[in-house]
């Protein structure tokens, strides 16, 4: 039924046979299944932590199917579990905006024990993460301002400038040349956003919230983008400008 | 270490006289007034079929290459002893096929203007007969455009490029055909790209809105995917900047890349977007190619990737196009699981003299090539659209490879719409060409696999060839079903010696009496889990049951993990592409270090996809030095 394998070491220079393994066929079985899975079945994009290959993933996620595969206790065994299966839905909840203030979530304070700095209050929220300016979104041809995009427009660097600073949002200090309040600008030209930064854009996103009038009125205020949730990737662009 | 290499050196060489050698065939002067090939198109007396033509040309000594574009009444015959070129129409010849009572109606070919080019041409012309001569695009940098039209400009090499003019004088140019540059947005108000632009295929994740436009910064910094969507499919004849190799397909912008960092939100739902509107995705991003960084897709990314390959294009498959990165020789892209993904098309970079580039990272999971910067003479870029409506020359790196072989594609999709993602893949490695790349620093020689297919660890299968991609697209028939095998593992833990290596064997009749059987491979992975004390010193090498050795792992010197090693990463290799999997594989691991190292290899698990059934019988050899020809040889030999 299953491929008939034959597991083989032999160690180069000395060049004999150390010794041949066979896996044992449920072993087999299990492992052709979730390898196979994720690809035959119709169910393949259901799976929780999915196949174990086929697929390049996350270091992480794979500790822990290792763990399954390896005790035999995973979804994909035959064998029952000897333990109750565990849910997301039994977790603390965690839906909704989480606030947080007071203790280290205060951010950076100095404190004197005469009091004369006074605290600084700090709110931290997870309710948006930062972003840059929201560059113009001209017509494409065909479209009109009804599609909710800009009909006057003119395609030159200078009108994006002026368009993106009438936004109050968070400079990209990596790729401008003079930002307004850089107090903690990098000067060794890393491309990664210090938590400082990050801590004064949520800052300054709060205030906007509240009381901010936006001066042009083409700038139409985006409510917060969904797609900026989630861990943050070490992934970056292959843009080739290090290559010249 | 040093052995092993030397011991891979000597295996290339036994095999490289395996190597027909470099066929170059002299090219009527195109400004001669008359010339005439002994090509002749013969049109039978109603649709008798390849063995009646067959019949024809045997009894009157001429030589039948098979049915013009699938055609049951034309053909085309070549007569062996008629010079391939000379200036007087060879009456005689000719007259003895118009009196054969089956034969209709006879025409001896004009001279081609168009040059075959390369190694083992597929030979377009026979295929679809001469090519018309076409104009050159007026577009004001196409003279700069060396990688579509190379004639030697800036010190390159004549006729090193994409062989696209062979694919437009088939009047196929991408029409029909979306591509989607996954990137910083795509300047849609560009003279050059605005009535090429597909706004409904686009979206901007950064900003969330469907509007791509990119954000504007001092140093202009976000001009990429403009510069990439140029490639693509800047229009035509219109005074503005360069053409696009598929200058009439659309192209959409996803912007996804310019936000402070990346989520795997953001990269699922752009490799999600409208898969049925969009045919080819073209990515140039990917895990940081710092040398030491070991990534791929998150969760729900690989699900997009997967769900777009079994769903997209209403169940063809997308096409996703990868740049390699540009590590360079520091990095491995097997360690970047987005280029390693049997699922995406990696391409790697030639400059425009056959080296290849500096940065160019390289992996056995590489398919094939197009051209980047990187010679000497800095105008030698990528010239494309920029932003805010203007015009660039050194467009560069990897990332600007990607977008020319996603424009080679689309004029594969307009060609034959219904080609699936493997099809393309197929495609790609038949028709790819070793043209005169090769590898500046002399370490990856070009070998010929079990099928007889050359490959080069830096460039894959060669370089495209939009002329022949096309030509073969318009004939070709489906691929048969892939199955996936799992051939073997061996879960004991080895140790890696720090002074040899260790090998591994896994004998596996790849399924043989099961349903997910396969004789004919299309992608191997090896899922390797192992810890070592240095990681980037730890070099793998898996060798096929058919001899073909592919370094899947190479070293890197940037990497010093001692902790994490690999877990179950799947290093793939393209190189085995239509062998017989059946057999006896070979892993071999050891350490390229000056200091002692030590480690385990924990596991390996041999994957196998491939079809049951040979994939190329029915299409027709019109060419009997084509690598379609010779691996569909190669799979008749193993049947018999």
């Amino acid at each position: 039924m299953y491929p008939l394998v034959t597991a083989v070491a032999v160690f180069a220079a000395a060049a004999h046979l150390a010794g041949a393994y066979l896996s044992s066929p449920k072993q087999e079985a299990m492992l052709t299944d979730a390898l196979l899975r994720e690809m035959l079945d119709p169910s393949y994009l259901d799976l929780e932590s999915g196949g174990p290959v086929l697929a390049s993933r996350n270091m992480k996620d794979f500790d822990a199917l290792d763990y399954e595969l390896d005790s035999a206790l995973g979804p994909l065994s035959p064998h029952p579990s000897t333990r109750d299966g565990e849910y997301l839905q039994h977790a603390p909840s965690l839906w909704g905006h989480q606030y947080l203030s007071g203790g280290a979530g205060e951010g950076k304070q100095q404190l004197r024990p005469d009091g004369a700095i006074k605290n600084k209050h700090q709110v931290k929220t997870d309710a948006a993460l930062p972003a840059y300016c929201t560059p113009p979104n001209p017509c494409p041809v065909g479209y009109t301002a009804d599609d909710g995009c800009l009909d006057q427009f003119e395609n030159t660097a200078a009108f994006s400038r002026d368009y993106q600073a009438s936004q109050d949002c968070m400079c990209d200090q990596e790729h401008m040349f003079k930002c307004p309040s850089a107090k903690n600008g990098h000067t060794d030209g890393r491309n990664d956003i210090s938590e400082d930064d990050i801590d004064r854009f949520v800052h300054e996103f709060q205030d906007k919230n509240s009381n901010k009038i936006v001066a042009k009125k083409y700038h139409v205020k985006k409510s917060s983008n969904p797609y900026l949730q989630g861990e943050r990737l070490p992934v970056a662009a292959k843009k080739g400008f290090n290559v010249q | 270490a040093v052995l092993l290499l030397a011991a891979l050196v000597v295996v290339q060489a036994g095999a490289s006289p395996r190597a027909s050698p470099r066929r170059r065939r002299d090219v009527p002067d195109p400004n001669a007034p008359h010339v005439f090939t002994n090509s002749f198109l013969v049109k039978l007396n109603g649709d008798l079929g390849n063995d009646v033509a067959h019949q024809v040309a045997q009894r009157n000594g001429f030589e039948n290459l098979g049915p013009v574009l699938g055609s049951h009444n034309e053909f085309h015959f070549v007569h062996p002893s008629l010079a391939p070129a000379r200036t007087k129409r060879s009456v005689p010849h000719t007259r003895k096929l118009k009196v054969d009572p089956l034969v209709k109606h006879a025409a001896q070919q004009p001279g081609f203007l168009r040059v075959k080019r390369g190694y083992k041409p597929f030979k377009v012309e026979s295929l679809v007969g001469p090519l018309r001569p076409s104009q050159d695009p007026t577009d004001p940098y196409f003279s700069f455009q060396w990688y579509l039209k190379n004639t030697g400009q800036n010190g390159g090499k004549p006729k090193l490029d994409l062989n696209v003019e062979a694919a437009w004088a088939q009047g196929i140019t991408g029409k029909n055909v979306t591509t989607a540059i996954m990137d910083d947005g795509v300047d849609y108000m560009h003279p050059d790209l605005k009535f090429n632009y597909n706004a409904r295929a686009s979206y901007d994740f950064s900003s969330n809105d469907p509007f791509p436009y990119p954000r504007y910064t001092d140093d202009w910094f976000n001009s990429h995917g403009t510069r990439c969507a140029g490639e693509v499919s800047a229009a035509r004849d219109n005074d503005v900047c360069g053409v696009g190799v598929a200058y009439d397909s659309k192209v959409a912008g996803i912007r996804m890349l310019d936000q402070p960092y990346m989520t795997d939100l953001i990269e699922a739902n752009s490799m999600g977007h409208e898969p049925n509107l969009i045919d080819i995705y073209s990515a140039s991003w990917g895990p940081t190619d710092d040398g030491k960084t070991v990534d791929g897709p998150r969760n729900a990314t690989m699900r997009a990737i997967v769900r777009g390959v079994n769903e997209g294009r209403n169940g063809l498959g997308n096409i996703y196009v990868w740049a390699s990165g540009d590590g360079g020789e520091d990095d491995d892209c097997n360690c970047d699981g987005y280029a390693a993904s049997m699922w995406t098309v990696s391409i790697n970079s030639a400059i425009n003299d056959g080296q290849n580039a500096h940065y160019d990272e390289s992996c056995s999971s590489t398919l094939a090539s197009t051209f980047s910067n990187g010679a000497k003479d800095p105008n030698t870029g990528v010239a494309t659209t920029d932003l805010y409506g203007k015009c660039t020359t050194t467009h560069s790196g990897t990332s600007a490879a990607a977008p020319e072989a996603a424009g080679v594609f689309a004029l594969a999709l307009e060609a034959n719409p219904q080609l699936t993602w493997r099809d393309i893949q197929h495609l790609t490695v038949l028709t790819s060409k070793r043209n005169s790349l090769y590898d500046a620093k002399n370490r990856f020689h070009w070998t010929m696999n079990g099928v007889g297919l050359e490959f080069n660890h830096l460039f894959g299968f060669g370089v495209l060839d939009a002329g022949a991609i096309v030509a073969l697209a318009k004939q070709w028939r489906t691929v048969p079903a892939r199955y996936h095998c799992e051939g073997g593992a061996v879960h004991t833990s080895l140790e890696i010696p720090s002074d040899r290596s260790v090998l591994m064997k896994i004998t596996t009749d790849a399924c043989a009496g099961t349903d997910t059987k396969v004789r004919y491979l299309e992608h191997v992975q090896a899922v390797i889990s192992l810890n070592s004390t240095r990681r980037g010193d730890v070099e793998l090498f898996l060798t096929s049951p058919m001899g073909t050795r592919s370094m899947i792992l190479s070293k890197r010197a940037n990497d010093d993990d001692h902790r994490d090693g690999f877990t179950k990463w799947p290093f793939m290799t393209t190189h085995t592409w239509g062998e017989d999997p059946h057999g006896t594989w070979l892993l071999e691991a050891s350490f390229n270090s000056q200091m002692p190292q030590h480690g385990f290899i924990r596991e390996w698990t041999l994957m196998l996809h491939g079809t049951r059934d040979p994939p190329y019988v029915g299409l027709p050899v019109t060419d009997p030095h084509s690598k379609l020809a010779i691996v569909k040889k190669a799979h008749e030999e193993r049947k018999a």
